[in-house]
């Protein structure tokens, strides 16, 4: 059990002190009131996003130092946040509602860690017909080597300019200052907007017009390209089973 | 408790920064051929990591994959932290430090951005706080005090007016609303559909149900045609609801540009079937298009 949970919680308007029970009186009403408004609704949102500022900024909330704990949190908050209706007054607190959850998806998160220690684990025993410590298996620290071979695609790519797109692309119908020129210089290291806008001669007009030709023409291009190259990374910040399954590159 | 006035530090958010955020964030910090630009990138990416995460718990659709900072080749060339709210456009999410008082809004996401949340990034293993929003980036710093606090941005998003993004419909992405003819318009004729003559093979296009308060509804159907290069042909079409002959008398369609001047408008007669304007853009181009009748004006905003 969470020692804090019986302390009382730090004051809330910076001069009331309130004790769990206010807090959690409180919050019981919100959630009364969130469930009389429809799915989806603003008001519904509004008030869920309440409850919890008010539980987030309590730190009453049920703490632990495993890895996937933020992730858990994060899961717990959006499932309690999406199903208030599921909060049953006469059983438990609403911290405690929401502790519980918490500790269900830690749970999940420690089972799915151990079922791959386990599964590991069998195919070292088949493959060598002998145990062996797999702390030595776990994974290892993330790459820290730079990969920049997206860096140099994409570098590769402003420069050929294969389709002579970017060198069409052009501002004020000035030949020289162009998409190709204006990525080329915002890549990194990247060139000052101000630094940009003098080795081009422009005036204060044009100055404040070039980031949005850019942002707006330029930009888009890169986009698409950095799309047809596959690139695209999904982030899987919830509903995740798995624990620590590395980024995946869609392509 | 809720009789004392709250201060702006009440109103802070406290969000979990999650291993996963941490770990895209590190992953995009590596693709950079520099160390000022791997640390800019890694504090925005877990910026909008933090606001997506939020907005993700109280149900509010977001897309990352339209965002910038999402894109491998537009996360090198620009200091963005965008995340895109689904149906309502770009959020910009700055990150800055602890004890900061003012926040650095670069020049290439002054623009186009629906609105600026502030993220209080703290040491490693500690929470994200956000600390508040502003409608509009003003200069090149933000002032935290004066910023809007972060529990009126839900009714904020609610009201945004989101802007249609029409060069994303040809990867068949719609905004809600949006629909096909054959949801709206079911009994129309396969003539009336047929909208770009000379471009029949790659034209999207869709319709949406304009309310006049209570003078009725009429459609608005937009379509896009793309020609060579950048250039892109775009039709917008107002027309009566199935069964109804005519456009209500007096109906005005407008076509203005993004510092809202007009460029075309038409009104409708007593027996007007419909009132279209068709011209060409280019990517990345604004428009808007107002549907008026007597005191009732509904604008949607377009981007090519």
């Amino acid at each position: 059990m969470n020692v804090s949970f019986h302390k009382r919680s730090r004051c809330l308007s910076g001069y009331t002190p309130l004790c769990m029970d206010d807090l959690n009186r409180k919050l019981s009403q919100l959630i009364a009131k969130a469930c009389e408004y429809p799915l989806k609704s603003m008001e519904r949102q509004q008030t869920m996003s309440e409850i919890h500022r008010l539980v987030m900024k309590s730190g009453k909330l049920w703490k632990d130092n495993s890895p996937y704990y933020k992730d858990a949190l994060q899961e717990m908050w959006e499932y309690c946040c999406q199903h208030p209706e599921e909060y049953d007054p006469t059983l438990k607190r609403v911290t405690t509602w929401l502790d519980d959850y918490l500790k269900k998806r830690l749970r999940c998160y420690r089972d799915a860690q151990k079922r791959q220690r386990q599964r590991l684990l069998t195919v070292l025993e088949n493959a060598r017909g002998q145990t062996m410590d797999v702390t030595d298996m776990l994974p290892a620290p993330p790459d820290i080597q730079p990969t920049l071979d997206i860096w140099q695609i994409t570098l590769d790519w402003v420069r050929t300019d294969p389709d002579n797109v970017l060198r069409c692309t052009l501002f004020r119908k000035r030949l020289e200052i162009n998409a190709q020129t204006l990525i080329l210089r915002r890549l990194p290291p990247e060139t000052p907007w101000q630094t940009v806008a003098e080795s081009f001669n422009l005036t204060p007009a044009e100055a404040q017009d070039l980031p949005k030709f850019y942002h707006r023409k330029c930009l888009p291009l890169l986009r698409e390209f950095g799309l047809s190259q596959g690139y695209l990374e999904s982030l899987k910040t919830s509903r995740r089973r798995k624990t620590h399954s590395p980024m995946r590159r869609a392509s | 408790m809720s009789d004392l006035p709250l201060s702006p530090e009440d109103y802070y958010i406290r969000v979990p920064l999650t291993e996963s955020a941490v770990r895209a964030a590190q992953q995009f910090a590596r693709e950079q051929p520099t160390r000022p630009k791997a640390q800019q990138v890694y504090i925005n990416t877990l910026a909008v990591c933090v606001v997506n995460n939020y907005l993700r718990l109280l149900g509010i659709p977001t897309n990352l994959t339209a965002s910038n900072i999402w894109n491998p080749s537009a996360r090198l060339a620009s200091d963005t932290a965008d995340l895109w709210i689904t149906g309502s456009g770009r959020l910009e999410c700055r990150p800055v430090e602890s004890g900061a008082i003012s926040c650095h809004i670069p020049p290439e996401v002054r623009f186009d951005r629906i609105g600026y949340v502030v993220v209080q990034l703290e040491k490693e293993g500690a929470d994200a706080v956000l600390l508040g929003f502003a409608q509009r980036a003003g200069g090149i710093e933000l002032l935290l005090h004066q910023l809007r606090p972060l529990p009126e941005l839900l009714a904020y998003l609610n009201q945004c007016r989101p802007i249609v993004n029409l060069s994303q419909w040809f990867q068949g992405v719609f905004e809600t609303d949006w629909h096909t003819d054959e949801t709206l318009l079911p009994q129309a004729a396969p003539e009336s559909l047929f909208c770009f003559r000379d471009h029949p093979s790659r034209s999207v296009r869709r319709c949406k149900l304009i309310q006049l308060g209570t003078q009725g509804s009429v459609v608005l159907i937009a379509a896009i045609a793309s020609e060579t290069g950048q250039r892109l042909h775009v039709m917008v079409k107002v027309q009566p609801l199935p069964g109804e002959p005519y456009l209500p008398p007096h109906l005005h369609l407008t076509l203005l540009d993004e510092d809202d001047n007009v460029l075309k408008s038409g009104q409708a007669k007593n027996d007007n079937q419909s009132i279209q304007f068709l011209f060409r853009g280019e990517l990345g181009d604004y428009f808007s298009i107002e549907v008026a009748l007597g005191e009732v004006s509904v604008i949607e905003n377009f981007v090519i």
